[in-house]
C-alpha cells in the first residue's frame, strides 16, 4: 500500500484536508497544536493518507524539543513514504516556504497546496511564480474547506500518483557551494539501507550536518568528515551549522518572495473615511487641538454620566453601610473601638468606594471607546511630534500614555525604550500623568466644588500633569543626561466603529479590579484609623486621640499649600496617598466623619427612613426634580466644604495631590528598573516640583505673603535635586561607559 | 539583516517587540516575524509576559507587539 503524508506548519489547515480526503472526522480547530500524533486513514483500496503533526522544521534542533514536531520528523525519516502533500498556510508563506525547502530535499514526489488563499487581506499570491521558482513540482491554490477545491485536489493527487515514475525529480539545493561540497561529503559516507529509509541520502545528510540525530542512523563513522566540514563552514560564518543552513533557506526564499507575494493597497490607504479623519487628527496643528477637544470632550462626558448616579450609590452606601450598621451596633451595644473600625473605617470607606463608582466605570468606558475607534495610536503619533521639538525621546510617548492608566504597568513599559538614559527620562516622566487613582479623588473635589464645570477642572489637572511631565523631560534630557533621541515607529490601524458589548465588558472587569484593590486598602487603613482614634493622650491642655496629635504635628510641613492647622486629615490623607493615590479621599472620608463623630441621632424606623432616602436618590437621576433639589447631600462632600473654605485652597491642594510623590509601588517598580537612586531623584524632585506649583498657585489667587519662603524653599530644593541628579548621572556614565549607558 | 544580526540585536538589548528590530532594521516588522519565530522555536528567544498594552483594542497585530527577550538557555 502506498502512503501519501500530509505536512505543513500548525494550523495550517491538514487535519482538514485529511478529513475531506478520507472522510474521517478527526478534530480540527483554529489553534496550533491540534494533531499530536499520526494518525493514518485508507483514501482507496492500494493508498494510504498520513496526517502527520504540524511542524516548522523536520530538523529536530531547531525544535527546542517539541514532541509533535520530532513525531513529524522521526516518520519522515524512518518511514517508507511514497508522496507528499505539503500545505502552506499562504497568510504566512515565508515561514511555510522554510519548510517546504527541506522537504523538497527528501526528493519525493511533492504536491504543494497555497491553503488559505480566501483569508488573504491585501496581498495576492502569484501561484505561476511560486511554481516557476519549485519546478519540477506541483503547485494547487486552494481553501481546503471549499468542497470544489477538494475536488480539484483528488483529480491532481490521482494525476500526480499515476505519473510518478515518470517523473524525474530534481531537488532544489539553496546553499553555497561550500555547503554544498559539505553535503556531498557527508552524503558520500553515509552508509544506508535504502529499503529502509524514505529521505534521500542529501536530505539526511543536511539534517546530519545541521547536528541533527536521526534515528537508526549511526554517525560515529562520519566524526571525522563531519567535524572537517563543520570546522570548515564555522569558521567561514562563526555560526552554529544548523544556522548557516537555516540562514541559506531564508536567503533563498527572500530571493524568490517578491514574485510571489504582491502587495495590494492597504486597506488603510483604501478607506476613504480613514484618510479623510486622519487628514484632520494627525495634522501638524489641527492634530494637537483635535486632540484637547477629545480629551476634554472625554472628561465632560465621563464626569456629566457619573454626577448623575454618584448621589444613588452615595446614598445607598450611607443608609445601609453607615446608619444601618449604626443602628444594628446601638442595638447591641457594642465598644466604642468596634464602633469606629465599622462605621468610620469600614461603612465610610465603602460608601466612599460607592460613589467612586460611576466616575470609575465612566472613564474606563470613555477609554476604552477611543481605544476601540483606533484614535489612541494618532494620540501618540500627534504627541510624538511635540515631543521631538523639545528634544525628547518620541517612543517614551507610549508608557506616558499606559500612565494615564497606572503608574506601575507604566514604568515596566519604559523596557521598550532602547537605551538606559531613555528608560530612565521616561519612568521619571511618567508618575506625573494622572492616573485613574487620582481621577477618582480629583472627581470628588471637582464635583463638589466647582459643580457648574467639573470637567474644566479635571481637564486642567491632566494637561499640567503633561506640561510638568514635559518639562521634567526636557530639563532631564538637555542638563542632566543629554543623548541621541530614538524615533517613534508605530503602525496606525484603520479607524472602526466601536463594539458596545466589548467595551462595556472591558470597563466593568476593570471597574471590578480597581474597586478590589481600593477595598484592600480600605480593610488596612479603617483598622490603622480605628486603633489611633481609640487612643487618648493629653496634649496642649486638652485631651485628645494619637490621630489627632498626628496630624496636628504634620499640618504645618502643609501650611504652605494652603491645609490649615484644623484642616489635620487633608495632610494625613497626603501621607496616607504615598501608600496608595486611591486612599486619599478615603482617608479624608474616614477622619471628617470620625472627627465630626456625625451620626449623632439615629433614625426611629430604619426601613422607613431607608426607603425615604434612596427614593430621593432615584428621583434625583429626573432632571427636572434634581434642578430643584440641587444640594449637596453626601457626608463627605459637605465635610470637604466645612475644611477647605476657599476654592484657591482647593485647587492647591489638587495640584499638590497630582504631582507629589508616586506612589510606594510606583517608587519599588522604578527602583527595580533603574536603581535607588533615580527612584528617590523621581520622588524628590515631584515633592519640589508640587510644592512649588500649589505655592504659587496660593501665592497667584490669595496673594498671600507667607508662602514665599516655601516658594524660595522649593526652587532651592529643585535646583539641588538637578546638580545632585547631574552627579548620578555623571557617575553612572563613568561606571557603565558612556556607551553602555546610552545602549542598554 | 539575516538571522545572526537578528541574535546580535536581541543579545544587545533587554527586549524588545518585533516592531522594534524592523525599527532598528529599517525593515518591515512582517519582514522580521519569520526570524524571530525561528530564534523562538530554537529556544533562545523567549516570550516576556508584560502588561504594556495601551488597552483593550485589538486593532493592532498582537504578534508584532509580544516582547522577546534573549535567553542562554535552551528550554
Amino acid at each position: 500500500m502506498k502512503k501519501i503524508a500530509l505536512l505543513g506548519n500548525p494550523n495550517c489547515g491538514k487535519t482538514t484536508l485529511f478529513n475531506a480526503l478520507t472522510k474521517k472526522r478527526n478534530k480540527v480547530a483554529n489553534w496550533a497544536g491540534v494533531t499530536v500524533e499520526v494518525a493514518t486513514a485508507a483514501y482507496s483500496k492500494n493508498l494510504e493518507i498520513i496526517d502527520l503533526p504540524g511542524c516548522y522544521s523536520i530538523c529536530h534542533a531547531d525544535t527546542s524539543g517539541a514532541i509533535d514536531e520530532m513525531i513529524a520528523a522521526n516518520y519522515l525519516f524512518n518511514n517508507k513514504v511514497d508522496f507528499i502533500v505539503n500545505i502552506i498556510d499562504s497568510s504566512n508563506l515565508v515561514r511555510s516556504l522554510y519548510l517546504t525547502t527541506q522537504l523538497l530535499e527528501l526528493e519525493l514526489p511533492t504536491i504543494i497546496i497555497v491553503n488559505k488563499v480566501d483569508l488573504l487581506k491585501n496581498t495576492t499570491i502569484n501561484i505561476e511564480s511560486l511554481a516557476k521558482s519549485l519546478k519540477p513540482y506541483a503547485i494547487i491554490s486552494a481553501c481546503t474547506n471549499d468542497p470544489k477545491d477538494i475536488i480539484n485536489i483528488k483529480h491532481m493527487l490521482e494525476n500526480k500518483m499515476l505519473n510518478t515514475q515518470k517523473q524525474k525529480l530534481k531537488p532544489i539545493l539553496c546553499f553555497s557551494d561550500e555547503i554544498k561540497n559539505c553535503i556531498e561529503k557527508v552524503q558520500q559516507s553515509l552508509a544506508l539501507d535504502e529499503a529502509e529509509i524514505t529521505a534521500s541520502k542529501q536530505a539526511i545528510a543536511i539534517n546530519i550536518l545541521s547536528g541533527n540525530k536521526i534515528k537508526n542512523i549511526k554517525t560515529e563513522s562520519l566524526y571525522n568528515t563531519l567535524d572537517a566540514c563543520r570546522k570548515k563552514l564555522q569558521i567561514e560564518s562563526q555560526e552554529d551549522m544548523d544556522i548557516v543552513i537555516a540562514q541559506a533557506r531564508y536567503d533563498f526564499i527572500k530571493s524568490i518572495m517578491p514574485k510571489i507575494e504582491i502587495k495590494q493597497k492597504t486597506e488603510k490607504e483604501n478607506d476613504p473615511v480613514t484618510k479623510r479623519l486622519d487628514d484632520i487628527l494627525t495634522h501638524k496643528y489641527l492634530g494637537i487641538i483635535s486632540l484637547m477637544c477629545i480629551m476634554y470632550f472625554l472628561f465632560f462626558f465621563a464626569l456629566s454620566t457619573a454626577s448623575s448616579v454618584q448621589q444613588l450609590f452615595s446614598n445607598i452606601g450611607e443608609v445601609f453601610l453607615i446608619t444601618g450598621t449604626a443602628t444594628i451596633l446601638n442595638k447591641l451595644n457594642s465598644p466604642d473601638i468596634f464602633n469606629i473600625f465599622l462605621i468610620h473605617g469600614l461603612g465610610q470607606g465603602i460608601t466612599t468606594l460607592l460613589s467612586f463608582i460611576p466616575i470609575v466605570f465612566t472613564m474606563f468606558y470613555s477609554i476604552n471607546f477611543l481605544e476601540e475607534t483606533g484614535y489612541m495610536p494618532r494620540a501618540a503619533f500627534v504627541t510624538d511630534r511635540l515631543m521631538r521639538i523639545l528634544h525628547l525621546p518620541g517612543k517614551a510617548f507610549i508608557p506616558l500614555l499606559i500612565g494615564f492608566s497606572c503608574n506601575v504597568p507604566a514604568i515596566i513599559a519604559t523596557r521598550t525604550l532602547e537605551t538606559k538614559r531613555d528608560r530612565i527620562i521616561a519612568g521619571i516622566m511618567t508618575p506625573f500623568m494622572l492616573c485613574n487613582a487620582r481621577l477618582a479623588v480629583f472627581a470628588i473635589f471637582a464635583s463638589t466644588f466647582f459643580p457648574t464645570y467639573p470637567s474644566v477642572i479635571i481637564f486642567s489637572l491632566y494637561i499640567t500633569g503633561v506640561i510638568v511631565a514635559i518639562i521634567t523631560g526636557f530639563i532631564l534630557c538637555r542638563f542632566i543626561i543629554p543623548g541621541d533621541i530614538q524615533p517613534l515607529i508605530m503602525e496606525l490601524p484603520p479607524y472602526q466603529i466601536p463594539k458596545q458589548k466589548t467595551i462595556i465588558a472591558n470597563s466593568l472587569t476593570k471597574t471590578v479590579k480597581f474597586c478590589f484593590r481600593v477595598g484592600k486598602y480600605i480593610v488596612g487603613l479603617s483598622g490603622i484609623i480605628s486603633i489611633l482614634s481609640s487612643v487618648s493622650y493629653e496634649y496642649h491642655g486638652a485631651t485628645k486621640t494619637l490621630l489627632e496629635i498626628i496630624g496636628a504635628n504634620i499640618t504645618p510641613m502643609f501650611n504652605g499649600i494652603g491645609v490649615s492647622n484644623d484642616n489635620w486629615p487633608a495632610s494625613v490623607a497626603i501621607i496616607a496617598g504615598i501608600v496608595a493615590k486611591e486612599t486619599v479621599i478615603i482617608t479624608l472620608s474616614q477622619l471628617y466623619n470620625g472627627s465630626l463623630n456625625n451620626i449623632t441621632t439615629l433614625p426611629s424606623d430604619f426601613w422607613a427612613y431607608a426607603i425615604d432616602n434612596i427614593q430621593n436618590s432615584f428621583m434625583l437621576l429626573v432632571p427636572f426634580y434634581k434642578a430643584s433639589h440641587n444640594e449637596i447631600n453626601s457626608s463627605l462632600q459637605a465635610n470637604l466644604k466645612m475644611f477647605f473654605t476657599n476654592n484657591s485652597n482647593v485647587i492647591a491642594y489638587l495640584f499638590f495631590n497630582l504631582l507629589y510623590m508616586p506612589c510606594i509601588s510606583t517608587i519599588i517598580t522604578f527602583a527595580k528598573e533603574t536603581n535607588w537612586r533615580w527612584a528617590m531623584f523621581s520622588a524628590t524632585w515631584s515633592l519640589s516640583i508640587a510644592y512649588l506649583i500649589a505655592s504659587l498657585i496660593l501665592k497667584l489667587t490669595n496673594m498671600a505673603t507667607e508662602n514665599i519662603l516655601v516658594i524660595s524653599v522649593t526652587v532651592i530644593a529643585i535646583a539641588l535635586n538637578i546638580i545632585i541628579s547631574k552627579r548620578i548621572a555623571q557617575k553612572e556614565i563613568k561606571n557603565e561607559s558612556g556607551h553602555e549607558f546610552n545602549s542598554n | 539583516m539575516n538571522l545572526i544580526q537578528i541574535k546580535k540585536y536581541f543579545q544587545s538589548v533587554p527586549m524588545a517587540t518585533t516592531i522594534d528590530v524592523a525599527e532598528h532594521f529599517k525593515t518591515q516588522p512582517v519582514e522580521i516575524k519569520c526570524y524571530v519565530e525561528h530564534w523562538e522555536h530554537k529556544g533562545l528567544l523567549k516570550k516576556c509576559i508584560t502588561k504594556n498594552k495601551c488597552g483593550s483594542c485589538s486593532l493592532c497585530d498582537f504578534d508584532l507587539l509580544q516582547h522577546y527577550k534573549w535567553s542562554t538557555k535552551v528550554a
